[in-house]
């Protein structure tokens, strides 16, 4: 083998490309990091809670301004996200101290602008404009959106899923102390692309984004930004007498991520040169800093073997990271059905809205860095780790492709998410609860169950249509009805295809949660916890059903799932009676007004009084209390009929539900 | 013949029985539906690709149920996500239930179709949840194409596959598969589905364009932006833009529709969906043929059955 300069060269020093640096450096190997290091007009950049926390682990803490909410402002409605909150921090200052923690960590920083890439027997060899040339076994492409690296076979921008997005700080704006999004969405036609404005209030005035699918002219930067500023300023004062702090910084917006884009390449791609942005927003630090390091973690599993490490690299990202644009024939239909639906339900608080403006819309997802997990014992994770993991591969890759926009709905590909309340944990209680063991074939059964689960409550709670000219479609309702199909049908299609004898009962599960639903609905409703506890019981019966139980181990599972279920409900509106953010993200309202909610029957209260009553603070008080009780009460009888299953991994993993599903301390109703 | 005459009876007094296992109010919403059958379309292919010697008559009613309880299921639905007032000559249901309780008869009918093909076995719920994940999936297809007027003819097969074929393809193979017919002729009579769907659904949009459709409100769906086989196939001709830009001005009403539908033709829109019609038939009535003769006239006997003026 030819000599070489380091193990790994890096190519680019942008944040995907540093923090593979310093991921690589960390794992004992030697390190080139080569970027023109020319600087860039200053401008903030959104750091969501998960990109602190990734910072944080390749020891970087940039100085930021804290940010605690979202304002999310539709041409129909505006709303506030809380408990969502991000930091606004410098993208120039940030970079300088990424690089800053790779050279600490070992990586030579290369000054150069790299020309070309080529592969060879004995590794990959990058030629620098001022003629040097660098060589390493492996080879990573932090190339941001460059085109002209020559060597490198990479799908040039496309209309389809490549646009820009450009930023200017701004002075002379009122103050602003949540991040803005206003969403700029066009009529009807297809033609017509939307927009994102942005506004990061950062220490030295705040920064303005714009990102955009579709072509763009480079000169029309000043035209694009001063277009955004308009939007901003109709009816809102604040942003009257904006001026200008210096040039515009611009970038081309690349989203077309897919495993095949990855897996296409001789290099690992990171970053926004893997198409790793948001389509809908242009934000992509958290993805860049994940993507750099898997890539490392990637080379360091294989140091020494390229291909590997890149079928590793690839296997590891399509785990963590769904493209929009993964199904070429379609997406941009797709997309733009998205970008109309959230307009549409800008006003609705049904939790499948409230989940998708998340998953689209905020840089972390569905999840948050702070989200109640299950405790699961670290050494029973051994065991539901991966089964939870081999759950979400199915989920994903039923949806990626022809709907990944319901795929990151699921699966935010956080990590974070894994042991939270989810019925495929009660599933697998269910498949251990005699001690067996379970094998990842049985997955497939359990992440049916959850798409199942995921598409019923998109049914439940259905708001009227709303008033549409002959002209217009209910993008809103619509979305519900089909996306609710979409993932009724995949269910029964996984049921039948990995656990046929499941059919039925999967069937009958079906149709007795549209009974106990409608029935809630009715002229002499029935119990919203008894929906709940269908959702919960199902699953750990079936589990215990394909686990091979004794009928009587069976019976025990199914009145844990009952009891999990009807706690569950209760805490529910224990956290929205104290003002906390729901595990369905759920508002008191909504649940209220749609009958989810189960305070009338802990204050036997006609359904639609409770609503009224909630303004007088006895009855909310009374309503807190009794909901608090017939949580605790539920728990117990989970945790007594816990005792009697005979697994004892069963029983810990139960007893962890149990323990996440209790509401903790909430504040005063 | 006598049993073949009496097949769509057993079929509805089989869809009776299930249905009326169901709790109201989704027993009432589905029942009036099932009070009112449309064409029997679906349950009559079951029948007719079931092999007459070795299929049992009376498994043969009970997948011709299924099939009609997921066609229902899927009408249920889409009157929703089209706002649309009538169904079979009366009230949608989510006009009568509202929104979410109409949403909800229709998963208790696809969870019957659900129950129905487990507790018949044999496979039926797995080709049934192919089926369907299908049709959910060109129901997408199906709402997200709404002012589109550059989608492609193939993008246009594929939903008519997904939306109107797979529901085809499931009942020609459940009849197959209801006696001892072999995997082959399975496969072609669902091949022949496919097909046969396809060329069903641009002859249906094809109707919409007719300036007598009868029962049926003509031009309705161009004004929810959901171009046709033929006005797909005129805009592709369309070199002056007039027709893009007619459909997708916001001013649009029912009273420029025969305007749409002169465009249309002129610009051969009409003829040309029509050709590519023929075209899916002939590869459907290809595929029928190596079925063998005797489902082949079985099966001709149902299609003829149509009003469409294929070639």
């Amino acid at each position: 083998m030819a000599s070489r300069d380091a193990d790994v060269l890096v190519v680019g020093a942008g944040p995907a490309g540093a923090a593979a640096a310093r991921s690589a450096c960390a794992a004992g190997l030697r390190v080139l990091l080569a970027d023109d290091t020319a600087s860039r007009p200053a401008h903030d950049v959104m750091l969501s809670d998960l990109a602190t926390a990734r910072l944080a682990e390749l020891g970087v803490e940039p100085t930021s301004r804290r940010v605690d909410s979202y304002e999310l402002r539709f041409p129909a409605h505006t709303r506030q996200i809380e408990g969502a909150g991000a930091a606004v921090t410098d993208a120039g200052s940030l970079r300088a101290r990424l690089i800053e923690a790779a050279r600490a960590a070992g990586a030579e920083l290369i000054i150069a602008r790299v020309t070309r890439v080529s592969a060879g027997s004995g590794g990959y060899t990058a030629r620098t404009e001022d003629g040097r040339s660098l060589r390493a076994c492996h080879a990573v492409l932090a190339v941001g959106a460059r085109a002209d690296l020559a060597g490198v076979a990479r799908p040039g921008p496309s209309a389809l899923h490549d646009g820009i997005a450009c930023a200017r700080r701004f002075g002379g704006i009122g103050l602003v102390d949540r991040i803005l999004l206003a969403p700029v969405t066009p009529a009807a036609d297809p033609d017509t692309r939307p927009a994102m404005v942005t506004v990061l209030p950062g220490t030295g005035g705040a920064t303005i984004w714009l990102a955009r699918l579709g072509a763009f002219a480079p000169d029309d930067l000043d035209a694009l930004l001063a277009g955004a500023l308009a939007v901003l300023a109709r009816g809102d004062e604040r942003f009257a007498d904006a001026y200008p702090l210096g040039p515009a910084a611009a970038g081309r917006l690349a989203a077309g991520f897919s495993p095949q884009l990855l897996a296409g390449s001789r290099e690992l791609i990171v970053g926004d040169a893997a198409g790793l942005l948001n389509p809908f927003t242009g934000e992509g630090l958290g993805a860049a800093l994940l993507s750099g390091t898997l890539a490392a973690e990637a080379i360091a599993r294989h140091p020494g073997d390229a291909d590997a490490a890149r079928e590793e690299y690839v296997q590891r990202m399509s785990a963590r990271y769904v493209g929009y644009f993964e199904t070429a024939r379609h997406a941009a239909r797709r997309y733009h059905m998205a970008w109309r639906m959230l307009e549409a339900a800008s006003a609705s608080d049904h939790v499948f809205f409230t989940r998708a403006r998340r998953a689209v819309l905020l840089p972390e997802g569905t999840g948050a860095a702070t989200e109640e997990r299950v405790p699961v014992a670290p050494e029973d994770r051994v065991v539901t780790g991966p089964f939870l993991l081999a759950c979400d591969d199915v989920e994903l890759s039923t949806l990626r492709v022809r709907w990944p926009f319901l795929a990151r709905l699921l699966v935010d590909g956080s990590g974070f998410s894994r042991h939270r309340i989810r019925p495929g944990l009660l599933f697998l209680a269910g498949l251990l609860a005699e001690e067996g063991t379970p094998g990842i074939a049985r997955a497939s059964p359990a992440a049916a169950i959850e798409l199942a689960t995921f598409g019923a409550l998109a049914f439940i709670g259905a708001e009227e249509g709303q008033r549409v000219t002959a002209r217009s479609v209910d993008w809103a309702g619509a979305t519900l009805v089909l996306a609710g199909d979409f993932l009724l049908s995949q269910a029964s299609r996984l049921i039948a295809e990995s656990a046929p004898e499941l059919s039925w009962s999967f069937a009958d599960w079906l149709a007795e949660l549209a009974e106990l639903r409608a029935e809630r609905l009715g002229a002499s409703p029935g119990k919203a916890s008894a929906l709940h506890a269908s959702l919960m019981e199902f699953p750990a019966r079936t589990g215990g059903l394909l686990g091979g139980c004794a009928s009587q181990t069976v019976e025990t599972l199914r009145g844990i799932g009952n009891a999990l279920g009807e706690a569950f409900a209760h805490a529910e509106d224990v956290l929205a009676l104290g003002g906390q953010r729901t595990r369905l993200d759920a508002t008191l309202a909504t649940m209220v007004i749609s009958r989810t909610s189960a305070i009338s029957e802990v204050t036997s209260t006609a359904p639609d009084l409770v609503y009224h009553h909630l303004a007088d603070p006895g009855f909310r008080a009374r309503a807190m209390a009794a909901s608090r009780l017939a949580c605790t009460d539920a728990l117990g009888r989970a945790r007594a009929a816990i005792a009697s299953v005979p697994g004892a991994m069963a029983r810990r993993v139960l007893l962890a539900y149990a323990a996440a599903t209790q509401p903790g301390d909430t504040g005063v109703a | 013949m006598t049993t073949l005459a009496a097949f769509p009876a057993r079929v509805t007094s089989r869809l009776e029985q299930l249905v009326n296992g169901l709790a109201e109010p989704s027993r009432g919403l589905v029942m009036a539906l099932v009070s009112r059958p449309g064409k029997g379309l679906r349950a009559a292919l079951v029948a007719a690709c079931a092999p007459a010697d070795s299929a049992d008559p009376e498994l043969v009613v009970r997948l011709g149920a299924v099939v009609e309880l997921i066609h229902l299921a899927s009408l249920l639905h889409d009157d929703i996500v089209d706002r649309a007032a009538a169904r079979r000559g009366a009230p949608a249901a989510h006009t009568v239930a509202g929104t979410e309780l109409a949403t909800l008869a229709g998963l208790a009918c696809f969870a019957l179709a659900g129950m129905e093909a487990a507790s018949i076995g044999g496979g039926v719920q797995t080709l049934a949840g192919r089926a369907c994940s299908g049709l959910s999936y060109g129901q997408v297809l199906d709402v997200e194409r709404a002012f589109d007027t550059s989608m492609t003819i193939e993008d246009y097969a594929e939903l008519a596959a997904r939306k109107t074929g797979e529901l085809f393809r499931l009942s020609c193979q459940l009849g197959a598969a209801a006696g001892e017919a072999s995997p082959e002729t399975g496969r072609l009579l669902g091949s022949f589905g496919i097909s046969f769907g396809i060329a069903f659904q641009i002859m249906d949009d094809c109707l919409d364009l007719a300036p007598d459709a009868a029962g049926k409100p003509v031009g309705l769906d161009h004004l929810r932006g959901l171009f046709g086989a033929p006005t797909l196939c005129a805009l592709r001709e369309d070199a002056s833009d007039g027709l893009a830009k007619l459909l997708l001005s916001p001013g649009l009403t029912i009273d420029d529709i025969p305007a749409v539908r002169r465009l249309v033709i002129d610009l051969r829109g009409l003829a040309a969906a029509q050709e590519l019609a023929g075209e899916y038939w002939t590869r459907a009535a290809e595929a029928l043929e190596r079925a063998g003769p005797a489902t082949r006239d079985r099966v001709l006997a149902v299609t003829s059955g149509i009003r469409w003026n294929l070639p």
